[in-house]
């Protein structure tokens, strides 16, 4: 994959922006200026990170056009090629699928539906491989771990995705597996003895003690801890009994067991036997087998989803990237590439994974000039696959090697002078060791003033420790305290410095469990947050909703039913839906609790018209749930809930058109079930933001707060992983990139098991631990210049400073020293003024009741008639009559048995064109109505037939409308009360004052039916009547219906009978 | 004939005539599609238009007999379908820009291989593209036409390069080309800033007359009432001359909030694929596949108008759900009922015998199926029966009455069939069928429902379609509409080649410029008022602005909210009343509802207590009724249960089902089997039994559950057979149903898995379970609680005491039962045998019995730490777990006091 590039790559510069730096504002005045440098703007390319900042890079940069005067060129800008690296890439191999010889459709697979298709693709695969695999994940005891940790599918899927992600083939599968092997080995044991010995010796050992056991050998008072290990030692006699070998964890259990002081002996030749579990060969053989059989699989499951994908018309974020990097490096594409793409702009460059390093690399070879804007501080995605390293060396020896320049943006725009001196002596050390040049470590200066009063930037925050809800609730009471003080702490405001409020507070938190635990202790006190919190399902009103839609898609659902009728019954009426359900007819009896049973039984049989999301839609609006559920108060945030239950319906259609599969109400609520969503987060914009550092990224606010400083996570190196061998090359990132998988064998057994200890004391296991200590100061970095004006560090009292210390310069001693007093903080040997706090859990505790929202008055939906007045055939045709006949005593000859449909449509159209040509030549009119016969493929008229019925009609209109004019195919609208008429008039005759219309109806029945037949069209000629009257204030002199088939013209009586009111209203028939 | 003609004018525009009269003829706006239309119809060029679908089989089958390398080839070979799709657009692309397929220019290669593709026979069925030119031939060779003149929606420099010469050539014939009149600008200050900020680039402070209003919602749902509570309060008047523009195509959710409030529907309704009755198609292509697919045919019979008819749809459906196949009892013993119930109107005289054979012919027609090997294909035939039946079951649902629905089902069907007959090939494919299916379906097609009522608001899906003035326009979902201007395919060099040919396309900068220019449009349109509703930057789902609003930062930036211009919805939530654009929009305050609170009693009514006198348990009830007695009356004796969807057995349960079945075959009363023949066996039925019984198994996705059956359960059986060997274990029988009564008052009944014979003649009991752990059983039987044991055990040994019982743990091949069973494989102490278990189930019955009688049953679940009756020997295990009434009692909830 990673060919050497013989290309000269175009100029690259690379622009280094600290945080909050003005990084956008570059990065919108480089587009710009390359825009009014006439670059035309379908060859600008941009990628940013997220959707939304693609989104707000275009809106900016077109924003700064039209401001300095330039609207053509900021319409021009809407044919850049800005967006997510993603869909850049997407678009790019959209458009060149045929020269990749892909399926053209490229049909971007939903995030959502990524594992399900992959499950789906790689079935077979898996069945294949579950035989061999399967046996071994026994041995490792996965069946005892939690989730996707006891899932090899997951392991396969894993190591799937990480080839495609760093653009390896099968080939590189296989080395990556002689090299997981290789590392592996050197953490293991080497082996004493056979397995035979090993497995004998243990089984004597436990058959000894059992025995022993069984015949009284125990001391006589057994305890509970000797049954236990008894227990435990039986249940593994009992697999060697069935002639199937210990798991893995089962023997390290045996190593530990802890039977009865006395018993000790009975049981030590067990422990001793089993220890021996870590140099036994068996254990490296199905090490091996596992490690092998995985990789042969992910192998296969790569090619299997590649061909799956690949015959729907499908792709993924992954392909999109290795497909769009394969394409750029096709020699045979350059210059058509070249004439596409000029000028490429990269955001957040820190965070790009190696095969988005390489697809920028490739891209600057392409186009003359590159720009990478980027922090290397805030590299944080280390764990989705950035690659920090590379992105760091990239960023340094790009400009040098291409003739580009270096940039760096160091000036504060956001926060204050003395916080972002504070982060200058954080920091500076650390990032130094990292290898960063100073200058790029920290800031130079700060744009803003530093405020008079109003609090010290820095807060620490001593809080009570006991458990983790005491150091929540003590955290809130620090945030409580700092919004309500006799003298206010101040911020930056829009118009000078202002009291803090909520809205201006963020409290970032490590993990997701730390978010929804610290900001259950902040609404206990009552102050509201805004966070992304528990499950989207548990909410009332998503419940209620939901049971509405599995109501509608099976009316049996008694369940659904009672669940409507609890919720509606609330607490006035708290029993009623058990009465119901106990009544003679329990169904009846329920759905007479519900007010909106009517609404469901209608949107049941509009199942048939509505999709499952519309449905879903009218559910809420018809049912009325919207208001039901703000009932209950709060609710713009039940609101919000509900439309992200509407968002994940779509989210579902869209996932079953990319499996070509059936949508349906009853689906969809399986789908809804399992789909796992979350609440989304409040938009309040008064409420306490609480999130995780990773989501924190981008952001600010005034007040920040910092947990979990107290901790960090031991760096594990078993699992998969990608290793780099080699040197870093920017320009060959893919090079030397393996896929490492250390399996896990020892089940929930995590300590001293020997491979514990050797694994991280390995050189990999210490580059494990490198990488991931120096992601946790990025992360905390990026942590930190969130704040703007105050920056609060949360300590649990008594619990140390883990993350912090990672801070700490070698022999130095602690970097940040945390007072327990004071008025300062000491950084780096600098001082810096804190306030130092003290905080309990609080005593008061406020349960907000709930408050209604306004609501609409609303109304049962009423029933319209159709803005477009639609009488359908024959409706009414009672009321009408036919006043006179005129025949032709002629019938157009029909040859076999024609569609009629399509020869009337035939016929309509000659006499539409030959209206136009009627003066003409018989033979240029023949000509023309055989043409147009041949088209219809009507051969059972005759074209002389058919001119001799338009004959007879243009015959008709002169005799007996003497001196008018008439046109054929002639469009009407117009308004009838609040109705329109709408649509074409076959022939239109008009007079000074009158007009009459003549409609052809290709109709080839008896005699005897044709007055009735004619009367089926005369309500529609009789609206027609009205419009016309209405647009021309002309009257109506008759209506007639055109039967060329049968050679009659039937006048029919219309319009007489109709409403001559304005605001009246046709209705449709029945 | 005047004609007015805007290139996004061929759907729904505004106003809806010229002039303020009542109505016009002889004024047509029209778009391309309309303008073409009209013409062919003036110059006697109408034809027939053939399907999409159908054009595309057709070319996929000029490329397959073209072949040699093309620049294609390998696309071709990966999906043929989309790659004759794309090639086909290309091509329609290329005809509307002019090009000459057969010029006999030297062209670049890929150009070359289209011609190819194109001078192939037979011909391509005519696009737009080709009919404009024919048009525009007929035009140029003077044929009469009946048109006066054009008016233009968009500026003539916008059009693309084909419609500027089908302007020209009409010009040429003497129609008169004029321009639609500018309208005046708005003499309301804001609207007339923002007007003017479009037209140069001037920034004029606003004033927040309400002239210009930013609406921004955090919701869909709140934008949509906001808009539509506007809407009603702007009155009658107001709303005389307003135009909603929605570019997503859809105010299904608008017309939801305008309808509750009394007011028309605007009726646009987005196409979609996923209608209901365009589902059949689908579904019944579906299934016919092999492995049958058990949830195509739930689905397909629980749509409101199943394909059979109801009441067997309805047993048919329940049957799946329970036990997902077409081999099991369930399945045919549907089938048997509804027999009986046909067979009872021939014998009322009502049908006729001959009419019921038929019916029951065409029902089981829909539900057979599943033998066709996805990637080989479905024979011709077939597939076009299947078509032909769905176009049947549309035909007969609307019984005349020509109901949209079912037309546009028909058409689908139809162009299918004409799809299928073009593709010129025997064998169509899975993935073929389904891409030919969706093609069919099309966009799919609006609610034919949903259509606009009679009132004065207009809305259009696209706002370049407004051509005249409106007094207020509003942007419905003001968001990046996201189509950015496509690049073109072909090169420099290719373009090149083209444009001497006369074949000129538009570039994505005038593209762009155009596109700009109708939205500007809009805006120029209102005279005195422009709402721009929208939901905010920050929702969860990221949504871009429209590039409209990057042009008015200056109107509509940051500043906005300071000047009383942007309005956030959500303040109708707490504000009323609450000011939008000048209007003050009143609501009233909600009614405050609690949220029912968790409760621990509930009352039980006296019929109820007298249907559960002298009623029979089964081991599964009792185990209900001892954990919880809430549940046990909802789930055993009120019979509250979930739907069919929901209840389709877990994959661990399906499994086990399989398992069942397989002892019950291969463990015939007698002697225990010979293991080598069990596992052999076993190995060589579970694949058909899985699509018997547990069709979900073979599905995609199940194979490493059913890899899982396959590899264990041979081997588990064939270990039992052994087992009972070596214990000299007898069967006695399998699937047995037993009946009996516990203790005084406490019938059962239930049917045991395996009953054995211990070598002493004793019956002994065998229960077999699935399941990926063991733990769970084991601790039962430790603690005395398993009940399923002790009933059976009882149960089959009538008054003699408790027989011995135990689970067959089927993964693990374990058969747990108590200390000294002669059973088991692995023994567990026990804290109470499953003698004295069955004291305490009797003890316990009898308290909660008690309970029940005097009305009251509890939800144990709740407040954990309440008094549990005195005496209550088995305990319920908290917390809840597997049960499907937590929304019922609402544990988890906030306690509250409850009357
Ligand atoms: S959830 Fe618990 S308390 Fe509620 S009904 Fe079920 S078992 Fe009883």
């Amino acid at each position: 994959m990673s060919k050497v590039m013989v290309k000269v790559l175009g100029k690259i510069d690379s622009i280094i922006a600290s945080a909050g730096t003005g990084k956008t504002t570059r990065l919108v005045e480089l587009i710009a200026s390359e825009t009014k440098a006439d670059t035309p703007a379908e060859k600008i390319l941009g990628t940013t990170f997220t959707v939304k900042a693609a989104a707000e890079l275009v809106a900016r940069a077109r924003g700064k056009l039209v401001k300095d005067g330039d609207i053509d060129r900021s319409t021009k800008l809407l044919a850049a090629r800005l967006g997510t690296v993603n869909s850049v890439c997407g678009r790019l191999i959209a458009e060149f699928a045929l020269d990749l010889g892909r399926s053209p459709a490229t049909e971007v697979l939903a995030e959502e539906a990524l594992v399900s298709t992959f499950n789906i693709a790689t079935d077979a695969v898996i069945g294949a491989f579950a035989l061999k695999i399967a046996p071994l994940a026994d041995a490792f005891g996965f069946d005892e771990l939690q989730g996707d940790a006891g899932d090899w599918r997951k392991a396969v899927k894993t190591i799937v995705d990480l080839a495609r992600y760093n653009g390896m083939t099968g080939a590189m599968l296989a080395l990556s597996c002689q090299r997981s092997l290789a590392t592996l080995d050197a953490i293991l044991l080497k082996s004493t003895a056979t397995a035979e010995v090993l497995d004998r010796a243990l089984a004597a050992a436990i058959d000894k003690a059992v025995s022993a056991a069984d015949n009284g050998g125990l001391a006589t008072k057994r305890t509970k801890a000797t049954d236990k290990a008894l227990g435990t030692v039986r249940s593994c006699k009992a697999v060697l009994a069935r002639g199937e070998c210990l798991s893995w964890p089962a023997w390290a259990r045996l190593t530990k067991l802890e039977p009865g002081k006395q018993d000790q002996p009975l049981f030590d030749p067990i422990k001793t036997a089993a220890a021996e579990h870590a140099s036994h060969p068996r254990l490296r053989d199905n090490l091996h087998a596992y490690v092998e059989a995985v990789f042969e699989c992910a192998g296969a499951a790569l090619d299997s989803y590649a061909s799956y994908k690949n015959a729907r018309g499908l792709v993924d974020f992954a392909d999109q990237e290795a497909l769009a990097l394969e394409l750029l490096q096709r020699p045979e594409l350059q210059k058509r590439l070249a004439e596409r793409i000029e000028a490429v702009f990269v955001d957040e460059f820190q965070d790009s994974s190696p095969i988005q390093v390489a697809i920028f690399a490739a891209l600057s070879g392409i186009a003359g000039r590159s720009a990478w804007v980027g922090d290397p501080k805030q590299a944080i995605y280390g764990f989705r696959g950035s690659a920090p390293d590379l992105t760091m060396a990239a960023a340094k020896q790009a400009p040098g090697g291409t003739g580009g320049k270096s940039d760096v943006l160091d000036e504060s725009w956001r926060s204050r002078p003395s916080l972002v001196a504070f982060f200058n002596d954080a920091f500076t050390p650390a990032f130094v060791a990292m290898g960063l040049d100073a200058k790029q470590s920290a800031f130079a200066s700060a744009r803003r003033e530093e405020p008079m009063g109003g609090g010290a930037p820095l807060h620490l925050w001593w809080l009570q420790s006991k458990n983790k809800t005491v150091r929540f609730q003590s955290i809130a009471e620090g945030v409580r305290q700092a919004l309500d003080r006799d003298t206010p702490i101040v911020v930056q405001g829009a118009n000078g410095l202002r009291p803090l409020k909520p809205g201006d507070v963020a409290v970032v938190a490590r993990t997701g469990e730390d978010v929804t635990g610290i900001a259950a202790a902040l609404n206990q006190i009552g102050l509201k947050t805004a966070v992304e919190q528990g499950d989207l399902l548990s909410a009332p009103e998503v419940e209620l909703t939901l049971a509405c839609l599995r109501w509608i898609a099976d009316r049996s659902d008694r369940l659904a039913m009672a669940q409507i009728a609890r919720l509606l019954g609330g607490t006035d009426h708290p029993d009623d839906w058990l009465t119901a359900a106990q009544a003679d007819d329990p169904d009846a009896a329920l759905a007479a609790l519900v007010p909106f049973a009517k609404v469901i039984e209608r949107l049941r049989e509009r199942q048939l018209g509505m999709t499952p999301s519309e449905l879903l839609d009218a559910l809420l609006m018809e049912a009325n749930l919207v208001q039901i559920a703000r009932r209950w108060g709060e609710g713009s945030d039940r609101t919000e809930n509900l439309d992200a239950l509407r968002r994940l319906a779509r989210v579902y259609e869209g996932e079953c058109a990319g499996l070509r599969k059936a949508a349906t109400v009853s689906d969809l609520t399986l789908y809804l079930n399992n789909a796992g969503a979350m609440l989304p987060e409040s938009r309040d914009s008064d409420a306490i933001s609480v999130l995780t550092y990773h989501k924190a990224k981008g952001l600010e606010w005034p007040f920040v707060v910092l947990a979990g400083l107290d901790y960090l996570r031991t760096p594990k190196p078993f699992g998969i992983a990608v290793e780099s061998e080699g040197d870093i090359d920017w320009r060959e990132p893919l090079r030397g990139r393996w896929i490492r998988l250390w399996p896990w064998p020892y089940g929930k057994q995590e300590k001293d098991v020997v491979i514990d200890a050797t694994g991280p004391n390995s050189p990999i296991g210490q580059a494990v631990r490198k990488r991931e200590h120096e992601e946790a100061i990025r992360l905390l970095y990026v942590g930190m210049t969130r704040a703007r004006d105050h920056l609060a560090l949360a300590m649990p009292a008594g619990k140390g400073s883990e993350w912090l210390d990672l801070l700490d310069v070698e022999g130095a001693g602690s970097h940040v020293v945390l007072p327990e007093t004071g008025n300062s903080m000491r950084v780096g040997g600098q001082d810096h003024p804190a306030e130092i706090m003290r905080f309990d859990p609080s005593a008061v505790s406020i349960r907000t009741t709930p408050v209604p929202s306004c609501e609409a008055k609303v109304v049962e939906a009423p029933s319209f008639a159709p803005l477009v007045i639609t009488p359908s055939a024959g409706s009414s045709a009672g009321d009408y009559q036919v006043l006179s006949t005129r025949d032709f005593d002629w019938r157009m000859p029909l040859k076999g048995s024609p569609d009629m449909q399509r020869l009337g449509e035939a016929v309509h159209s000659c006499f539409a064109c030959d209206a136009l040509i009627r003066a003409k030549h018989r033979d240029v009119r023949l000509a023309k109505v055989r043409a147009s016969l041949q088209r219809w493929s009507v051969a059972e008229v005759d074209a002389g037939d058919v001119l001799m019925a338009a004959d007879r009609l243009w015959e008709f209109i002169a005799t007996t409308f003497p001196g008018s004019t008439w046109q054929t195919e002639v469009p009407i609208v117009s308004r009838l009360g609040n109705q329109l008429v709408r649509g074409r008039i076959d022939v239109l005759v008009e007079g000074t004052d009158w007009f009459a219309i003549l409609d052809h109806k290709s109709f080839p029945g008896s005699r005897a039916t044709w007055q009735s037949k004619a009367l089926g069209y005369a309500p529609q000629l009789a609206v027609y009547a009205r419009g016309v009257e209405a647009a021309t204030g002309k009257q109506c002199r008759g209506t007639w219906v055109h039967m060329p088939v049968i050679g009659a013209l039937l006048r029919v009586e219309a319009a007489q009978l109709l409403p001559r009111t304005g605001g009246s209203q046709l209705k449709e028939g029945p | 004939m005047q004609l007015i003609f805007g290139q996004s004018a061929d759907g729904r525009c505004y106003p809806d005539f010229a002039g303020g009269g009542k109505g016009t003829i002889r004024t047509h706006v029209v778009g391309p599609n309309g303008l073409v239309d009209i013409l062919e119809t003036q110059l006697g060029l109408r034809g027939p238009t053939v399907p999409s679908v159908a054009r595309i089989a057709a070319c996929q089958a000029k490329l397959d007999r073209l072949g040699g390398e093309r620049f294609w080839s390998s696309s071709f070979k990966a999906d043929p379908w989309a790659t004759a799709k794309l090639l086909l657009s290309w091509r329609d692309a290329l005809v509307l820009a002019g090009w000459n397929a057969e010029s006999t220019k030297v062209s670049p290669r890929r150009l070359q291989d289209l011609r190819d593709l194109e001078r192939s026979e037979p011909a391509t069925a005519m696009g737009l593209g080709d009919r404009q030119w024919q048009v525009i031939a007929a035009l140029r060779a003077g044929e009469p036409i009946a048109i006066t003149s054009v008016i233009l929606i968009d500026d003539r420099s916008h059009l693309a390069p084909g419609l500027c010469q089908l302007v020209e050539a009409l010009e040429k014939r003497g129609v008169v080309i004029g321009a639609r009149p500018v309208p005046t600008q708005s003499t309301a200050a804001d609207l007339s800033a923002l007007q003017s900020t479009l037209r140069q680039p001037v920034v004029k402070a606003l004033s927040g007359d309400g002239s210009v209003v930013d609406l921004v919602s955090q919701t869909e749902l709140m934008l949509a009432e906001a808009v539509a509570d506007w809407l009603l309060a702007i009155g009658e008047e107001g709303r005389a001359s307003t135009v909603v523009i929605a570019e997503g195509g859809s105010t299904a959710l608008l017309d939801a909030a305008l309808s509750r409030r009394g007011l028309p529907k605007l009726g646009l309704s987005s196409v979609s694929t996923f209608r209901g009755a365009l589902q059949i198609l689908p579904l019944a292509m579906a299934l016919q596949w092999h492995p049958f697919d058990p949830v195509a045919l739930l689905d397909l019979l629980m749509l409101p108008r199943p394909p059979v008819g109801r009441f067997a749809a309805s047993l048919l459906a329940t049957a799946l759900s329970r036990e997902p196949g077409r081999g099991g009892r369930q399945w045919a013993a549907a089938w048997t009922r509804i027999e009986d119930i046909l067979s009872k109107d021939v014998a009322a005289g009502q049908r006729k015998q001959a009419d019921i054979d038929a019916r029951l012919e065409e029902w089981r027609t829909w539900t057979a199926g599943g033998q066709f090997d996805p990637d080989q294909g479905m024979p011709k035939a077939e597939a076009a029966a299947v078509a032909q039946r769905v176009i049947a079951w549309a035909v007969a649902a609307d019984a005349g009455a020509g109901d949209p629905l079912l037309m546009s089902v028909i058409s689908a069907s139809r162009a299918l069939m004409e799809a299928i007959e073009a593709s010129r090939r025997d064998l169509f494919p899975r993935l073929l069928i389904e891409a030919m299916v969706a093609q069919a379906i099309g966009d799919g097609v609006p609610d034919p429902k949903h259509v606009a009522e009679a009132g004065s608001v207009r809305a259009i899906d696209s706002a370049g379609a407004i051509w005249d003035a409106a007094e207020r326009v509003v942007w419905f979902d003001f968001k990046d509409p996201g189509h950015a201007p496509a690049a073109s395919p072909w090169d420099e060099e290719e373009r090149a080649a083209l444009a001497t040919e006369g074949c000129v396309f538009e570039t994505p900068a005038e593209a762009a410029a155009r596109v700009s220019a109708h939205w500007a449009r809009a805006a120029a349109m209102a005279g005195r008022q422009m709402i721009f509703a929208r939901l905010s930057e920050d929702g969860g789902n990221e949504i871009g602005t429209h590039p409209l609003a990057h042009r008015l930062v200056s109107v509509l930036g940051e500043r906005a909210t300071a000047q009383n211009i942007r309005k956030q919805a959500e303040g109708l939530l707490a504000n009323s009343p609450f000011e939008i654009g000048g209007i003050a929009i009143e609501r009233h305050e909600g009614r405050l509802a609690l949220l029912p609170v968790q409760a621990l009693a509930w009352s039980v009514s006296k019929s109820t207590v007298a249907r559960t006198k002298g009623r029979s348990e089964t081991a599964t009830s009792l185990e209900h009724l001892l954990a919880c007695p809430l549940r046990w009356l909802l789930s055993d004796v009120l019979e509250v249960r979930q739907g069919r969807a929901h209840s389709i057995p877990r994959i661990e349960n399906l499994i086990g089902n399989v398992a069942h079945a397989l002892v019950q075959r291969l463990f015939p009363p007698g002697e225990p089997p010979d293991p080598e023949v069990v596992r052999k066996r076993v190995a060589e039925d579970i694949d058909q039994l899985a699509e018997d019984i547990a069709s979900p198994l073979l599905q995609p996705g199940g194979a490493r559950d059913m890899a899982s059956a396959r590899r264990r359960i041979p081997e588990s059986l064939a270990f039992l057979a052994r087992h009972m060997q070596a214990r000299s274990l007898r069967v006695s029988a399998t699937e047995a149903d037993i009946e009996g009564e516990l203790a005084a008052g406490l019938k059962v009944h239930g049917r045991i898995d395996m009953q054995v014979e211990l070598p002493g003649k004793q019956p002994a009991v065998i229960d077999f379970k699935w399941s990926g752990r063991d733990k769970y059983r084991r601790e039962e039987l430790e603690e005395g609680r398993a009940i399923q044991l002790a009933v059976y055990g009882r149960a089959v040994n009538g008054k003699r005491g408790v027989a011995p019982a135990g689970y067959y743990m089927l993964a693990q091949r374990k058969l747990l039962a108590e200390q000294g069973s002669v059973l088991a494989t692995e023994t567990i102490e026990v804290a109470r045998d499953l003698g004295d278990t069955v004291g305490a189930i009797a003890a316990s019955w009898q308290l909660w019995q008690a309970a029940i009688a005097g009305g009251s049953a509890r939800a144990t679940g709740i407040s954990e730490g309440e008094q549990l009756p005195d005496g209550l020997e088995i305990t319920p295990q908290l917390p809840c777990k597997f049960c499907d009434f937590k929304g019922l009692c609402r544990v988890g909830a906030p306690a509250g006091s409850q009357s």
